[in-house]
């Protein structure tokens, strides 16, 4: 069913730009190949911490503002902000550590390819031998994004 | 405040480190405990910027490990209570713990200290939240209460301790200057202060060291150099004495030769001017000896009218030649008899009343005499000497009993004296614990008064209190006297003998009297009276019906012719009281009552006397003027003398002829008379032994008291008088009788011999007092010690065994004094003994028990000799020639 999903993602923002779609990638070991938005979300919101054979989940996020950036908070439906506000509470509170956030997809690539459990996204373009890809999101302009999310 | 030096030094330091402890306590604290608060204060706040900047770097740089970084860092601070990141629209941003309830928070009061920092970013307008506990320094600062508390307190411990160190420190030294200075006070000049250390207090230790010893010598130099001077007035006088006894000597012995009546007038005044010279000599001798408080009072009894009337008796012929009236009156509640020095009573009277003649040209001089009681048999009497003379203005009176000042230098050019009198007498009053003081205004006469303190001298007290005859009861006498204070006194003195009274001073009105029948048993009048003298008064009355029999009262050296007029009897005035009694008594009761036989008035001298007393003479004087004069005398006494002039000479002539008597001069060179008598005494002392009569220039207790001790038997000071010396020579020949009569009693009556003596002491010692012819006083006297005695020696066994040393003490005395008056000598210095052994503070018992023991033990042998006395007395017996010829004071 994913590979429906990513083929119908890759479908749809084919004929847009190739370098315009993001991959989520992960450590080798992790033991997932395969991951929705929602787990993505709940990753990213660090509320889920543990990958299912126990190994502590290190999210990897891109500082400041960039395309790629958005099309990830996009396609998991959050602004930066909203995920800034949930990452210093869960700091302040002690409850949590907020992903690290890293300058370019080169330096984000290499840290999910060095990190076990590592999480983070790149352009597809990007994408080496290193990493995994879990998931690959098709990214149109913001309202087709924002249609094909909701569909 | 009433602190000692030392309570002050230790009040001020206490307090000062009191106040600094104090101050240590609570002011270092609070400013520590300001800067823990501070810092902690900071701290916090510090704390909510790091966490701030975290947020603010994490939310504008997407950089969350900064916060990450902040909040371990926040988390680690071990006070932490909350971290809450607010908006400014009170949104939540975060907190730790997650659930803080910032509300109860910042409710908390002191409890939490909270601080805030304020974030800048485009996602977020607010403020960072910190919260720490403040039960932390709340400790701490607690913590540094307590241990300023503690150092405060260690500090006040300290500081009082060294307070106290430094206190006594500093008060030792005062303290011991202070009681140094108090001793010095009390008269030790030999006190020396310890100055070991170098501070102010031992600076002054040895000034005052210094002072001292300053003052110790200046002390000594002034004793010395009164010693000096009184040793230079005694031996001028000493010096002068001599010379001058070759001048009055040599002018009796001239006066004794046939002379005309110019030569015979030249001669008197070269002997009234040798004895004023000597009176000036003795005030000398007398004021130095006063000043440099060598003057020694006796201490015996004596009869006070008796002293006071041989004073007057001194100056009734001046008097008389004067026209001057002198009185004298004792007030009743005087001791017939006190204890004191007689000599110096009668010196201070005879003083006055030389002053009072002298500066009285008429009127009256009164002797007026009364006693308090200050306690039982204490009294103070008190002597005034009122007369009617030119009186001293009110600025010479301060000055007058100061040495050398009289009234006026004109005054001492008109009336003479030497000035010192009065001042000898201010000492003498002063030393007898009296004060003489005087009371006058020019022209209105002079009242001298002086008090003395005195004892009655015991027994004689009682039988001071009745001297009246028995007979003198009830009897009407008329007194016709012009002078109001003689009429006073005569009246006074008959009343208290109970005697009715009729007083007048007109002459005529006595007669009229008697002309209208008024009875009188006897009539006493006055010679000099304004309107009709005596004599014509007595023709008068004895021309009337039944006339009573009269006494004449006439003064000495008026010679009246008499034989023809009315008259019972005749008294010389000043009137003795006794002599006025027995005078009356023999009047009315036709009682005989024997009068000493006046003393012969022309030549002293007996020249029979060698024949009638054979005496072997020895006369030891070194003076060639002085041999002279002694050697003739003796002549003239119808003795011949041996002569030695030195104490050598005297032994030798011993060794070779023993001799009755000794006329020994003491200062003598080569061996002075005082070591002849010790060395003849040593020699010759128990058998047959000799008469000494010492001679010296210094008539002093003190010389005459050297001489008695060295063991001579009489004394007699310098010029010789020839009465004087024949007197001796009697005593000398009597006692001469006795001591073979008593050689004989020692053999023959062993076992009675201490009764014998002690009642031949006592008869002597009575004699004295009483003279040999009133048998009844002496009875009385004795009787009256034997009736009394008894009582004080029971006192005396029943304080014992309560130990009440006070009352043994009291009843000691009073028979210590009873005892001295009857002649028990020995007995007496037993009871003085017993009392002085009472006057320790802390007697010891035994030695009490002792004491007592020996008086109570002896009493029984005084009073076996007494009974043997009063019956000896009761029926007269035989006197001894020697008591015959008696020296006794005659009443």
């Amino acid at each position: 069913m994913k590979k429906w999903l990513l083929f119908l993602l890759l479908l749809l923002a084919g004929p847009t730009a190739a370098g315009a779609q993001v991959a989520v990638v992960a450590h080798k070991a992790v033991p997932t190949d395969d991951i929705d938005v929602r787990r993505l979300l709940d990753i990213y919101s660090l509320e889920e911490t543990r990958w299912q054979d126990g190994t502590r989940i290190v999210p990897f996020d891109l500082k400041g503002k960039n395309g790629l950036k958005e099309q990830f908070y996009g396609f998991i439906g959050r602004r930066p902000e909203d995920m800034k506000r949930i990452w210093l509470r869960l700091i302040l509170s002690g409850e949590g550590r907020s992903p690290t956030l890293l300058k370019s997809s080169e330096a984000v690539l290499e840290q999910v390819a060095e990190t076990p459990g590592a999480i983070g996204y790149v352009p597809v373009t990007a994408v080496t031998d290193e990493v995994k890809v879990i998931a690959t999101i098709q990214v149109s302009p913001p309202h087709k994004t924002e249609v094909h999310r909701q569909s | 405040m009433r602190l000692t030096f030392q309570n002050k030094i230790l009040f001020a330091v206490v307090s000062i480190v009191s106040v600094l402890s104090l101050f240590l306590c609570f002011f270092f604290p609070a400013r520590q405990q300001q800067q823990i608060r501070d810092s902690f204060s900071e701290a916090t706040h510090s704390l909510a910027v790091t966490v701030a900047l975290g947020v603010q770097i994490g939310l504008d740089n997407d950089d969350f490990t900064a916060v990450q970084r902040a909040i371990d860092f926040a988390r680690f601070n071990p006070d932490l209570e909350f971290i809450a990141v607010v908006s400014d629209q009170g949104e939540n941003w975060g907190a730790y713990p997650r659930d803080v309830d910032l509300g109860a928070q910042e409710n908390a009061g002191n409890k939490v200290l909270i601080r805030r920092a304020a974030i800048h970013t485009d996602d977020l307008k607010g403020e960072v939240v910190v919260g720490r506990s403040t039960q932390g320094i709340r400790r701490s600062l607690r913590k540094v209460q307590l241990t300023a508390l503690l150092l405060s307190l260690i500090v006040m411990g300290l500081g009082t301790a060294a307070a106290l160190w430094l206190a006594r420190s500093l008060a030792r030294p005062v303290r011991s200057l202070c009681r140094a200075a108090e001793r010095v006070g009390a008269g030790d000049l030999m006190v020396r202060v310890v100055t070991d250390s170098n501070d102010e207090v031992s600076q002054l230790g040895k000034a005052f060291n210094k002072m001292v010893g300053d003052l110790r010598r200046y002390f000594e130099g002034a004793q010395a150099a009164t010693r000096a001077k009184s040793e230079f007035l005694a031996s001028m006088s000493h010096e002068i004495r001599t010379p001058m006894n070759g001048v009055i000597g040599m002018t009796e012995l001239l006066l004794d030769t046939p002379l005309n009546d110019q030569q015979r007038e030249f001669v008197n005044v070269i002997r009234t001017s040798g004895d004023s010279l000597l009176t000036i000599i003795n005030d000398i001798l007398d004021f130095s000896k006063v000043e440099a408080g060598r003057l020694d009072l006796e201490v015996a009894p004596f009869e006070v009218t008796t002293c006071i009337e041989e004073a007057l008796d001194l100056f009734a012929p001046k008097a008389a030649k004067k026209h001057l009236e002198l009185t004298y009156f004792a007030e009743p509640e005087v001791p017939t008899a006190i204890i004191g020095d007689v000599t110096r009573v009668r010196q201070v009277l005879v003083n006055l009343l030389s002053n009072a003649l002298k500066f009285t040209h008429e009127g009256e001089i009164l002797v007026h005499v009364d006693a308090e009681a200050v306690e039982p048999g204490h009294y103070t009497l008190h002597v005034s000497v009122h007369d009617t003379g030119i009186g001293i203005p009110d600025a010479k009176i301060e000055t007058l009993f100061e040495a050398f000042t009289q009234a006026d230098a004109s005054i001492t050019r008109q009336y003479g004296g030497t000035g010192l009198g009065l001042a000898i007498c201010k000492r003498l009053c002063q030393m007898m614990g009296g004060a003489i003081w005087v009371e006058s205004s020019p022209g209105n006469g002079s009242v001298f008064h002086f008090t003395i303190a005195a004892d009655a001298a015991p027994s004689h007290n009682r039988i001071g209190r009745s001297p009246a005859p028995k007979a003198l009861f009830g009897k009407r006498v008329l007194i016709v006297e012009d002078n109001v204070t003689n009429q006073y006194i005569l009246t006074r003195q008959l009343e208290n003998a109970g005697m009715i009274i009729r007083a007048t001073a007109s002459p005529l009105e006595a007669l009229q009297w008697r002309k209208e029948g008024a009875p009188f048993d006897v009539v006493v009048l006055d010679m000099y009276m304004p309107e009709m003298d005596g004599l014509t008064l007595s023709r008068h009355l004895a021309a009337l019906d039944n006339p009573p029999p009269m006494v004449l009262l006439t003064s000495v050296g008026n010679t009246l012719d008499t034989t023809d007029a009315p008259l019972a009897a005749g008294l010389s005035k000043p009137v003795k009281k006794r002599q006025l009694f027995d005078v009356l008594l023999e009047t009315i009761e036709g009682i005989e009552i024997e009068q000493p036989l006046p003393a012969q008035p022309t030549s002293a001298f007996d020249a029979s006397m060698g024949e009638r007393l054979p005496l072997r003479i020895l006369l030891a004087e070194d003076n060639l003027v002085n041999q002279k004069v002694a050697l003739r005398l003796l002549e003239r006494m119808g003795y011949r003398a041996d002569v030695a002039s030195n104490g050598v000479e005297v032994l030798d002539m011993f060794d070779r002829t023993p001799f009755d008597v000794v006329l020994m001069d003491v200062q003598m060179p080569e061996m002075d008379g005082l070591e002849a008598t010790r060395l003849l005494l040593a020699r010759y002392g128990t058998t047959a032994r000799t008469y000494i009569i010492g001679l010296t220039a210094n008539a002093t207790v003190e010389d005459r008291q050297h001489a008695l001790d060295a063991g001579m038997d009489h004394y007699l000071s310098k010029p010789v008088r020839p009465r004087e010396l024949a007197e001796a020579l009697e005593r000398a020949a009597g006692w001469k009788t006795q001591q073979n009569d008593a050689t004989l009693t020692t053999t023959t009556q062993k076992p009675a011999a201490t009764e014998t003596i002690m009642t031949k002491e006592m008869l002597d010692t009575l004699r004295e007092y009483a003279g040999d012819d009133d048998p009844e006083f002496m009875l009385d006297l004795l009787e009256s010690y034997r009736a009394s005695s008894p009582e004080l020696l029971a006192n005396i066994d029943a304080a014992r065994r309560r130990g009440n040393t006070v009352m043994i003490g009291k009843a000691a005395h009073s028979l210590k004094s009873s005892s001295a008056m009857i002649g028990c000598y020995t007995f007496s210095a037993q009871c003085a003994d017993l009392e002085k052994a009472c006057k320790n503070p802390t007697p010891n018992p035994t030695t009490l028990s002792a004491l007592a023991d020996a008086v109570l033990e002896t009493y029984p042998t005084i009073e076996a000799a007494l009974d043997a006395l009063i019956v000896q007395l009761q029926s007269p017996p035989p006197l001894t020639p020697s008591h015959r010829s008696g020296f006794g004071l005659s009443a």
